[in-house]
Protein backbone atom coordinates (compact mmCIF):
# COMPACT_ATOMS: atom_id res chain seq x y z
CA UNK A 1 0.00 0.00 0.00
CA UNK A 2 1.40 3.62 -1.22
CA UNK A 3 -0.41 6.45 -0.06
CA UNK A 4 0.90 10.11 -1.49
CA UNK A 5 -0.35 13.59 -0.76
CA UNK A 6 -1.69 15.66 -3.59
CA UNK A 7 -2.90 18.76 -3.74
CA UNK A 8 -6.28 19.19 -5.78
CA UNK A 9 -6.38 22.06 -7.64
CA UNK A 10 -9.53 24.52 -7.60
CA UNK A 11 -9.31 25.32 -11.76
CA UNK A 12 -11.11 22.08 -12.44
CA UNK A 13 -13.51 23.18 -9.49
CA UNK A 14 -17.37 24.33 -10.01
CA UNK A 15 -19.98 25.57 -8.13
CA UNK A 16 -19.81 27.54 -4.80
CA UNK A 17 -18.82 24.67 -2.60
CA UNK A 18 -15.99 23.94 -4.50
CA UNK A 19 -16.53 20.44 -5.39
CA UNK A 20 -14.54 18.99 -8.50
CA UNK A 21 -15.93 16.74 -11.15
CA UNK A 22 -15.70 13.16 -10.40
CA UNK A 23 -14.18 12.53 -14.16
CA UNK A 24 -11.05 14.69 -13.25
CA UNK A 25 -10.94 12.48 -9.87
CA UNK A 26 -11.04 9.48 -11.91
CA UNK A 27 -8.02 10.72 -13.89
CA UNK A 28 -5.96 11.64 -10.94
CA UNK A 29 -6.58 8.31 -9.21
CA UNK A 30 -6.08 6.02 -12.24
CA UNK A 31 -2.83 7.97 -13.01
CA UNK A 32 -1.68 7.46 -9.40
CA UNK A 33 -2.52 3.51 -9.61
CA UNK A 34 -0.75 3.38 -13.28
CA UNK A 35 2.07 5.00 -11.97
CA UNK A 36 3.05 2.00 -9.09
CA UNK A 37 2.53 -0.60 -11.89
CA UNK A 38 4.53 -1.41 -15.69
CA UNK A 39 1.08 -1.33 -17.66
CA UNK A 40 0.80 1.76 -19.16
CA UNK A 41 -3.56 2.01 -19.91
CA UNK A 42 -6.69 1.77 -17.85
CA UNK A 43 -8.55 -1.22 -19.02
CA UNK A 44 -11.05 -1.24 -16.79
CA UNK A 45 -11.65 1.87 -13.87
CA UNK A 46 -15.25 1.62 -11.48
CA UNK A 47 -15.73 4.82 -9.28
CA UNK A 48 -18.05 4.79 -6.30
CA UNK A 49 -18.51 8.52 -5.27
CA UNK A 50 -18.75 8.47 -1.40
CA UNK A 51 -18.83 12.16 -1.18
CA UNK A 52 -18.41 14.92 -3.09
CA UNK A 53 -14.45 15.56 -3.64
CA UNK A 54 -13.68 19.54 -2.96
CA UNK A 55 -10.54 21.68 -3.65
CA UNK A 56 -7.76 21.55 -0.99
CA UNK A 57 -5.33 18.99 0.44
CA UNK A 58 -5.79 14.90 -0.21
CA UNK A 59 -4.33 11.63 -0.13
CA UNK A 60 -4.13 9.01 -2.70
CA UNK A 61 -3.87 5.34 -1.63
CA UNK A 62 -2.79 2.78 -3.98
CA UNK A 63 -2.97 -1.11 -3.74
CA UNK A 64 -1.66 -3.49 -6.12
CA UNK A 65 -3.38 -6.42 -5.75
CA UNK A 66 -1.51 -8.48 -8.78
CA UNK A 67 0.17 -8.10 -11.69
CA UNK A 68 0.51 -10.85 -14.31
CA UNK A 69 0.22 -11.73 -18.04
CA UNK A 70 -2.40 -14.71 -18.03
CA UNK A 71 -4.95 -13.10 -20.41
CA UNK A 72 -4.03 -12.08 -24.20
CA UNK A 73 -3.74 -8.30 -25.30
CA UNK A 74 -1.05 -5.72 -24.73
CA UNK A 75 -2.61 -3.74 -22.13
CA UNK A 76 -2.02 -6.63 -19.32
CA UNK A 77 1.64 -7.56 -20.64
CA UNK A 78 4.23 -7.76 -17.54
CA UNK A 79 7.66 -5.75 -17.82
CA UNK B 1 -13.74 8.24 8.29
CA UNK B 2 -13.78 4.79 7.48
CA UNK B 3 -15.14 1.97 9.51
CA UNK B 4 -12.86 -0.79 10.97
CA UNK B 5 -12.36 -3.76 8.29
CA UNK B 6 -14.74 -6.88 9.73
CA UNK B 7 -13.88 -9.98 8.60
CA UNK B 8 -16.08 -12.96 7.40
CA UNK B 9 -15.10 -16.64 6.32
CA UNK B 10 -16.69 -18.43 3.58
CA UNK B 11 -16.92 -21.89 2.38
CA UNK B 12 -17.38 -21.49 -1.90
CA UNK B 13 -19.64 -23.69 -3.08
CA UNK B 14 -17.82 -25.73 -6.17
CA UNK B 15 -20.98 -26.75 -7.73
CA UNK B 16 -21.55 -23.57 -8.98
CA UNK B 17 -17.99 -23.79 -10.56
CA UNK B 18 -17.61 -23.53 -14.87
CA UNK B 19 -14.60 -26.07 -15.13
CA UNK B 20 -13.79 -25.85 -11.39
CA UNK B 21 -13.83 -22.26 -10.99
CA UNK B 22 -16.50 -20.44 -9.23
CA UNK B 23 -18.89 -18.81 -10.98
CA UNK B 24 -17.98 -14.78 -10.95
CA UNK B 25 -21.63 -14.18 -10.43
CA UNK B 26 -22.01 -16.46 -7.68
CA UNK B 27 -18.56 -15.28 -5.65
CA UNK B 28 -19.86 -11.54 -6.53
CA UNK B 29 -23.61 -12.09 -4.51
CA UNK B 30 -21.73 -14.56 -1.41
CA UNK B 31 -19.66 -11.42 -1.22
CA UNK B 32 -21.82 -8.88 -1.19
CA UNK B 33 -24.52 -10.25 0.90
CA UNK B 34 -22.08 -9.95 4.01
CA UNK B 35 -22.23 -5.89 3.75
CA UNK B 36 -25.81 -5.20 3.75
CA UNK B 37 -27.54 -4.14 6.61
CA UNK B 38 -31.01 -3.44 7.64
CA UNK B 39 -31.08 0.03 6.52
CA UNK B 40 -29.24 -0.54 3.38
CA UNK B 41 -30.48 -3.96 2.50
CA UNK B 42 -30.58 -3.99 -1.46
CA UNK B 43 -27.33 -3.69 -3.19
CA UNK B 44 -27.83 -0.40 -6.02
CA UNK B 45 -24.03 -0.51 -8.00
CA UNK B 46 -21.81 -3.18 -8.01
CA UNK B 47 -18.35 -3.28 -9.62
CA UNK B 48 -16.32 -6.14 -9.43
CA UNK B 49 -12.63 -6.42 -10.52
CA UNK B 50 -11.59 -10.19 -10.79
CA UNK B 51 -8.09 -9.85 -9.79
CA UNK B 52 -7.52 -13.76 -10.10
CA UNK B 53 -8.82 -17.32 -10.35
CA UNK B 54 -10.96 -19.00 -7.25
CA UNK B 55 -11.01 -22.16 -6.09
CA UNK B 56 -14.06 -24.10 -4.43
CA UNK B 57 -12.49 -23.89 -1.30
CA UNK B 58 -12.93 -22.08 2.23
CA UNK B 59 -12.35 -18.05 1.42
CA UNK B 60 -11.93 -14.90 3.53
CA UNK B 61 -14.58 -11.53 2.82
CA UNK B 62 -13.41 -8.50 4.35
CA UNK B 63 -16.06 -5.64 4.53
CA UNK B 64 -14.77 -2.35 4.76
CA UNK B 65 -17.61 0.65 4.66
CA UNK B 66 -16.41 3.81 3.48
CA UNK B 67 -19.46 5.79 4.08
CA UNK B 68 -22.98 5.21 5.52
CA UNK B 69 -25.14 8.02 3.87
CA UNK B 70 -29.22 8.31 4.54
CA UNK B 71 -29.95 6.40 1.29
CA UNK B 72 -26.74 4.78 0.11
CA UNK B 73 -24.01 3.15 2.25
CA UNK B 74 -20.67 2.56 -0.04
CA UNK B 75 -18.32 -0.36 1.23
CA UNK B 76 -15.01 -2.00 0.36
CA UNK B 77 -15.09 -5.74 -0.28
CA UNK B 78 -12.35 -8.11 -0.92
CA UNK B 79 -12.50 -12.19 -1.30
CA UNK B 80 -9.63 -13.61 -0.84
CA UNK B 81 -8.37 -17.31 -0.50
CA UNK B 82 -4.78 -18.06 1.36
CA UNK B 83 -3.83 -14.76 1.28
CA UNK B 84 -4.73 -14.33 -2.20
CA UNK B 85 -7.20 -11.53 -3.41
CA UNK B 86 -9.92 -12.87 -6.33
CA UNK B 87 -12.34 -10.49 -6.43
CA UNK B 88 -12.36 -6.60 -5.13
CA UNK B 89 -16.11 -5.29 -5.16
CA UNK B 90 -17.02 -1.24 -4.48
CA UNK B 91 -20.19 -1.71 -3.53
CA UNK B 92 -23.32 1.02 -3.11
CA UNK B 93 -26.26 -0.35 -1.21
CA UNK B 94 -29.65 1.40 -0.47
CA UNK B 95 -33.67 0.29 -0.39
CA UNK B 96 -35.48 0.02 -3.38
CA UNK B 97 -39.60 0.73 -2.95
CA UNK B 98 -41.10 -2.57 -3.64
CA UNK B 99 -43.23 -2.35 -7.42
CA UNK B 100 -41.81 1.03 -7.70
CA UNK B 101 -43.25 1.85 -11.29
CA UNK B 102 -41.43 4.07 -13.54
CA UNK B 103 -41.36 7.74 -13.73
CA UNK B 104 -39.80 7.48 -17.31
CA UNK B 105 -37.57 4.56 -19.58
CA UNK B 106 -36.77 5.09 -22.80
CA UNK B 107 -37.31 2.98 -26.02
CA UNK B 108 -37.89 -0.39 -26.65
CA UNK B 109 -38.81 -3.10 -23.54
CA UNK B 110 -38.31 -6.61 -22.57
CA UNK B 111 -36.97 -9.02 -25.38
CA UNK B 112 -39.72 -10.67 -27.31
CA UNK B 113 -39.14 -14.51 -26.83
CA UNK B 114 -40.92 -17.86 -27.26
CA UNK B 115 -42.98 -19.52 -24.71
CA UNK B 116 -40.69 -21.05 -22.24
CA UNK B 117 -42.08 -24.56 -23.26
CA UNK B 118 -40.42 -23.75 -26.24
CA UNK B 119 -36.75 -22.90 -24.97
CA UNK B 120 -34.56 -25.74 -23.58
CA UNK B 121 -33.09 -25.63 -20.69
CA UNK B 122 -29.40 -24.93 -21.17
CA UNK B 123 -27.58 -28.13 -19.27
CA UNK B 124 -24.66 -28.54 -16.91
CA UNK B 125 -22.39 -30.31 -19.33
CA UNK B 126 -21.95 -28.04 -22.29
CA UNK B 127 -21.14 -28.52 -25.55
CA UNK B 128 -17.52 -27.76 -25.30
CA UNK B 129 -17.48 -30.53 -23.02
CA UNK B 130 -17.18 -28.33 -19.61
CA UNK B 131 -19.20 -29.09 -16.72
CA UNK B 132 -20.69 -25.69 -15.99
CA UNK B 133 -21.80 -25.75 -12.62
CA UNK B 134 -24.31 -22.84 -12.07
CA UNK B 135 -26.55 -24.73 -15.05
CA UNK B 136 -27.24 -27.19 -11.90
CA UNK B 137 -28.60 -23.29 -9.48
CA UNK B 138 -30.08 -21.43 -12.35
CA UNK B 139 -32.57 -22.46 -14.61
CA UNK B 140 -31.65 -20.61 -18.10
CA UNK B 141 -34.24 -21.43 -20.97
CA UNK B 142 -32.26 -19.89 -24.23
CA UNK B 143 -34.46 -18.53 -27.32
CA UNK B 144 -33.61 -20.99 -29.85
CA UNK B 145 -32.83 -18.66 -32.51
CA UNK B 146 -29.94 -16.95 -29.92
CA UNK B 147 -28.78 -20.38 -29.34
CA UNK B 148 -27.97 -21.92 -32.74
CA UNK B 149 -24.56 -22.27 -31.89
CA UNK B 150 -25.19 -25.48 -29.71
CA UNK B 151 -25.92 -27.14 -32.87
CA UNK B 152 -22.81 -26.13 -34.67
CA UNK B 153 -24.37 -23.49 -36.26
CA UNK B 154 -23.38 -19.92 -34.79
CA UNK B 155 -25.37 -17.17 -36.74
CA UNK B 156 -22.42 -14.80 -36.11
CA UNK B 157 -24.98 -11.87 -33.64
CA UNK B 158 -23.47 -11.82 -30.67
CA UNK B 159 -26.28 -11.74 -28.99
CA UNK B 160 -28.36 -14.52 -26.15
CA UNK B 161 -31.70 -14.09 -25.30
CA UNK B 162 -33.98 -16.51 -22.78
CA UNK B 163 -35.80 -16.61 -19.86
CA UNK B 164 -34.15 -17.24 -16.37
CA UNK B 165 -34.67 -18.34 -12.84
CA UNK B 166 -33.54 -19.99 -9.76
CA UNK B 167 -33.41 -23.92 -10.08
CA UNK B 168 -35.47 -24.25 -6.94
CA UNK B 169 -38.28 -22.50 -8.40
CA UNK B 170 -38.12 -19.77 -5.27
CA UNK B 171 -38.53 -15.95 -6.95
CA UNK B 172 -35.29 -13.80 -7.26
CA UNK B 173 -34.48 -11.58 -5.09
CA UNK B 174 -31.69 -8.65 -5.76
CA UNK B 175 -28.91 -10.30 -5.01
CA UNK B 176 -30.21 -13.06 -7.41
CA UNK B 177 -29.70 -10.29 -10.18
CA UNK B 178 -26.13 -10.20 -9.39
CA UNK B 179 -25.73 -13.78 -10.22
CA UNK B 180 -27.98 -13.91 -12.98
CA UNK B 181 -26.36 -10.97 -15.03
CA UNK B 182 -23.35 -13.56 -15.35
CA UNK B 183 -25.27 -16.20 -15.56
CA UNK B 184 -25.75 -15.97 -19.63
CA UNK B 185 -23.43 -18.22 -21.56
CA UNK B 186 -21.06 -16.30 -23.50
CA UNK B 187 -21.85 -14.34 -26.36
CA UNK B 188 -18.95 -15.18 -28.08
CA UNK B 189 -20.44 -18.80 -28.72
CA UNK B 190 -22.78 -17.26 -31.48
CA UNK B 191 -19.08 -16.14 -33.14
CA UNK B 192 -17.96 -19.43 -32.97
CA UNK B 193 -15.74 -19.08 -30.79
CA UNK B 194 -16.50 -21.69 -28.28
CA UNK B 195 -13.49 -21.35 -25.86
CA UNK B 196 -13.12 -19.65 -22.06
CA UNK B 197 -13.98 -15.94 -21.22
CA UNK B 198 -12.95 -15.26 -18.44
CA UNK B 199 -14.21 -12.13 -16.53
CA UNK B 200 -12.16 -9.09 -15.93
CA UNK B 201 -14.33 -6.13 -14.83
CA UNK B 202 -18.20 -6.95 -13.87
CA UNK B 203 -20.70 -3.89 -13.09
CA UNK B 204 -24.37 -4.34 -12.17
CA UNK B 205 -27.00 -1.62 -11.56
CA UNK B 206 -29.77 -2.90 -9.56
CA UNK B 207 -32.60 -0.91 -10.73
CA UNK B 208 -35.26 -2.51 -9.02
CA UNK B 209 -36.95 -5.49 -6.93
CA UNK B 210 -38.02 -8.13 -9.13
CA UNK B 211 -41.51 -8.97 -9.25
CA UNK B 212 -42.36 -12.73 -8.74
CA UNK B 213 -42.16 -15.04 -11.78
CA UNK B 214 -40.10 -15.68 -14.38
CA UNK B 215 -37.06 -13.47 -16.16
CA UNK B 216 -36.33 -12.40 -18.96
CA UNK B 217 -32.34 -11.76 -20.26
CA UNK B 218 -30.65 -10.61 -23.22
CA UNK B 219 -26.82 -10.58 -22.84
CA UNK B 220 -25.13 -8.79 -26.40
CA UNK B 221 -21.73 -7.58 -27.12
CA UNK B 222 -20.12 -4.31 -28.78
CA UNK B 223 -16.79 -5.01 -29.40
CA UNK B 224 -14.58 -7.65 -29.55
CA UNK B 225 -11.11 -6.56 -30.35
CA UNK B 226 -7.34 -7.12 -29.10
CA UNK B 227 -8.23 -10.11 -26.93
CA UNK B 228 -11.04 -8.42 -25.26
CA UNK B 229 -14.91 -7.99 -25.42
CA UNK B 230 -17.70 -6.41 -23.72
CA UNK B 231 -20.74 -7.77 -22.91
CA UNK B 232 -24.06 -5.74 -21.84
CA UNK B 233 -26.78 -8.03 -19.84
CA UNK B 234 -30.46 -6.58 -19.31
CA UNK B 235 -32.73 -8.35 -16.84
CA UNK B 236 -36.68 -7.81 -17.03
CA UNK B 237 -39.48 -9.13 -14.84
CA UNK B 238 -42.36 -10.49 -15.30
CA UNK B 239 -44.20 -6.79 -15.04
CA UNK B 240 -41.91 -6.18 -17.90
CA UNK B 241 -39.98 -3.91 -15.91
CA UNK B 242 -36.08 -3.25 -16.17
CA UNK B 243 -34.66 -4.66 -13.08
CA UNK B 244 -31.06 -5.09 -13.79
CA UNK B 245 -28.54 -3.98 -16.20
CA UNK B 246 -24.52 -5.39 -16.38
CA UNK B 247 -21.27 -4.69 -18.30
CA UNK B 248 -18.84 -6.72 -17.99
CA UNK B 249 -15.14 -7.05 -19.88
CA UNK B 250 -13.85 -10.16 -20.47
CA UNK B 251 -11.14 -11.68 -22.82
CA UNK B 252 -10.87 -14.31 -25.48
CA UNK B 253 -8.71 -16.08 -27.26
CA UNK B 254 -9.22 -17.16 -31.31
CA UNK B 255 -7.15 -20.34 -30.85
Amino acid sequence: MITTRIELADTWAYGAADVLPGDWLMDTLAGAALGHTAHPHPVAVSAHVGSAPRTGAGEVTVVVLLTCRTLPGPHREAS
Amino acid sequence: MSDPVAEHQLVVDGSWSVGGKPHGGYLLRSAVELALDGDHPHPMAVSAHYVSSPDGAPAQVSVQRVRTGRRVATSHVRLSQAGEPRVDVLLSAGRWTPQEQPYWSGPGGPPDLPPIGQCPRVPSLGPTGRTVGYFDHVDVRLDPATSRWAVGDPQGTAEVRGWMRRDDGADAGPLDLLVFCDAMPPVTFDLGLMGWVPTLELTVHVRALPAPGWLRVVQRARLLQDGWLDEECEVWDSQHRLVAQARQLAGYRLD
